[in-house]
């Protein structure tokens, strides 16, 4: 283990910071007054004894929220605040959180109160088991109608991904940093993180925490929000299930609309050619045209999405190394610890062939998941 | 085997031990009861040669097939195991194998014992006779016909056709292939399937050998019926690669060639049906769609070609690159 815990060192930061528990609080649409809030997480992130931070990330132009954090920051080390210019939305304000995160430990909060942060240490505890804990509120005290939007999203969300969350709303969610590092954030996507991780092979758990008190009062929101969750899941969906092969979605759905298509056509021809029912001012005739050329076009829309595929495949991984067992040959001194550009390959080279001076016990363990340099930092804690 | 070495990195890794003759490569999942025989058959089969190595893949099994790996790397310094954290499908199981691999040729096959690692001997030799795939057809297969064999048959006859390399079992993941072609071909999905379509593109030489095969002793088939019709629709995904790599916009506008001559006679029809009954005719309407399709056809032609020109892969360039190795 040795030598792998020498490599982790050489692309993180120093051991002190990597212990730190960095805490993200995207502002964003929805929002509670900043003082409340910070003052409140910092009281519940103050029993868990351990260095932290908390980053405040603006979503565009909140003057007030600034200027706020601004007063704050002054006597407080441990805040950091970071606007973005405009608003990009959550996912992209936890990316930049991340950036700026020194620790290797990820707490998200939301920007207004959702969880009671005297619980939090439960978290904590739940982390040592697995790679990602989520909160979920429990008890439950909100009125009927939240409860029940919040169980359709999750009952959906479950359905999709075959993980079993009770509250996938709850965005109070505690993770290492290699977890994220494997999903790609963009868009609306950061409200199925634990989905994605759980997909990509993370063990989720959920953890029950009191819901706070002022996420109790009814929310009800636009009709245009509803319909940007529906197609938030609608996308999450197709990520999930065809990212990988774009032909099977479309062109099933292309061969279905074809085939009963050319069906209905090809029966108004045959009524035409033998049975005489003229064809020319049948509307029927039409149909059937109109749906067998919008089962090709969806078609061709597949295949499009098949030479996307094809043609970024060399880049992008479908799988992840969780390690690589390797014995016997010499395992001290990688020729290539701090080499960037020799990659993994290098670094797993020290092979069945090696010098065998070693004691056979020793294991050569190697965490490179790819050829990405930056990935040799990342290692399956506690196991 | 001495090919003249152009990678860069290969220099690196060569001073201290020469690159390896052979890696197997085998995906594991869920087969702890297959590990100690398996390994077993392959060290007696490969005891006469020198340099080798076997890289399992654990693909995220649940069972104690990775505790049974390691046991065995432990044991034996010729044992790799390479963990997936989760269950990736066998052709990404098998590219993370391939990916890590060092040995210049390099050997699949799959972890349930139905392939006999004593065939592996014959697939070395026809490597260094100068072939740069080597695939395996199973004489006699130890499976039910109707339910196994019968669509084994049919989708190998389909695939022979569509894809325009006859192989007579797609389905024997025993195959040899030399590194520098297996490298380059893209794989993902469940394309391992149809590796030996991908690697004529690089325009390698293929040659066949009869293996044996064995029926299942340990652990559950994971293979059924249902795949039929992901297997087609994946059979049409290579087609189009097959044919596009080239240039794509001469397929996507031949394909609309045929609606642009439905559309014509569409036209011809309506014009002589207003003619002979002086009625408006639908047979127009018909004719707009099926042009514009045409157009549609045409246009995804144009994005097609806009994505190609960032693959680095193309057929040319994967020719040349064979031509380096023995040209």
């Amino acid at each position: 283990m040795a030598d792998a815990s020498a490599t982790t060192q050489e692309n993180s930061a120093s051991e002190a910071d990597t212990d730190t528990l960095s805490v993200l609080v995207p502002i964003t649409e929805r929002y509670d007054p900043v003082e409340e809030l910070y003052y409140e997480y910092k009281q519940g992130l103050e029993q868990l004894a351990r260095p932290y931070e908390i980053i405040f990330v603006i979503d565009g132009d909140r003057p007030d929220v600034r200027s706020a954090l601004e007063v704050l920051g002054h006597d407080d080390p441990h805040l950091k605040v970071v606007e973005l210019s405009r608003a990009y939305g959550e996912a992209t304000c936890l990316n930049v959180g991340l950036e700026h995160a020194k620790g290797e430990l990820i707490l998200t909060l939301p920007g207004f109160r959702q969880v009671d942060v005297r619980e939090l240490p439960k978290l904590l505890h739940a982390l040592t088991e697995s790679d990602m804990v989520v909160a979920c509120r429990f008890p439950r005290e909100d009125g009927f109608f939240n409860r029940l939007q919040s169980r359709i999203f999750s009952s959906v969300v479950n359905r999709i991904s075959g993980l079993r969350l009770e509250d996938a709303g709850c965005t109070v969610r505690l993770f290492s940093k290699r977890v994220i590092r494997e999903i790609d954030l963009y868009g609306d996507v950061h409200r199925f993180i634990p989905l994605l991780a759980y997909r990509h092979g993370f063990d989720v758990t959920e953890v029950r925490v009191a819901q706070a008190k002022a996420d109790q009062t009814p929310r009800v929101y636009s009709p245009g929000i509803y319909l940007r969750r529906v197609l938030d899941l609608l996308n999450i969906y197709f990520l999930v299930r065809f990212t990988k092969k774009p032909f099977r979605f479309f062109g099933f759905i292309g061969a279905v609309l074809g085939i009963v298509g050319l069906a209905i056509a090809g029966w108004t021809v045959f009524e035409r050619l033998f049975m005489g029912v003229p064809l020319s001012d049948r509307p029927l005739f039409l149909i059937g045209t109109v749906l067998l050329i919008f089962g090709l076009q969806i078609t061709l829309v597949g295949l499009i999405g098949e030479i996307i595929i094809f043609s970024s495949a060399k880049t992008k991984k479908e799988y992840v190394i969780d390690r690589i067992y390797q014995f016997g040959g010499a395992t001290d001194a990688s020729p290539s610890a701090g080499d960037a550009s020799a990659g993994s390959r290098a670094t797993t080279g020290q092979d069945a062939q090696g010098s065998k001076d070693e004691s056979p016990g020793t294991a050569g363990v190697d965490n490179t998941a790819t050829s990405d340099p930056d990935r040799s930092s990342e290692q399956r804690l506690a196991r | 085997m001495n090919h003249p070495h152009i990678e860069l990195d290969r220099e690196r890794t060569s001073e201290r031990a020469a690159r390896l003759e052979l890696s197997l490569v085998v995906p594991m999942f869920e087969e702890e009861d297959n590990v100690w025989p398996l390994f077993q058959a392959i060290d007696a089969a490969l005891s006469a040669y020198p340099s080798w190595e076997v890289l399992f893949v654990d693909d995220g099994s649940s069972d104690a097939t990775l505790g049974r790996l390691v046991v065995l790397a432990e044991r034996y310094p010729q044992v790799r195991v390479v963990a997936l954290q989760t269950n990736a499908g066998q052709t990404p199981a098998m590219v993370a194998g391939i990916e890590h691999a060092h040995g210049e040729t390099i050997i699949t096959m799959d972890g349930d014992l139905q392939n006999d690692p004593a065939d592996i001997p014959a697939f070395l030799r026809e490597i260094e006779a100068g072939y740069d795939i080597v695939v395996g057809y199973r004489v006699n297969r130890q499976d039910k016909f109707l339910s196994r064999k019968l669509p084994s048959y049919i989708a190998n006859r389909l695939i022979g056709w569509v894809t325009n390399v006859p192989i007579r079992d797609n389905g024997c993941s025993l195959k040899a292939y030399r590194r520098s072609v297996i490298q380059n071909i893209p794989l993902y999905s469940e394309l391992h399937r149809f590796i030996p379509a991908m690697a004529s593109l690089a325009g390698s030489r293929l040659k066949e050998i009869p293996v044996r095969h064995h029926a299942r002793i340990h652990g559950e088939s994971k293979y059924g019926l249902s795949r039929t019709l992901k297997v087609i629709l994946d059979l049409v995904v290579v087609r189009m690669l097959l044919t596009t790599l080239g240039r794509p916009i001469k397929l996507f506008a031949f394909l609309g060639v045929p609606p642009l001559l439905l559309s014509m006679l569409f036209v011809g029809m309506g014009t002589y049906h207003v003619y002979a009954s002086s009625k408006p005719s639908i047979f127009f309407g018909a004719s707009i769609l099926w042009f514009m399709f045409a157009g549609f056809s045409l246009s995804v032609g144009i994005l097609a070609e806009l994505f190609y020109s960032h693959v680095d892969y193309r057929e040319s360039q994967l020719a040349s690159l064979t031509k380096v190795y023995h040209g």
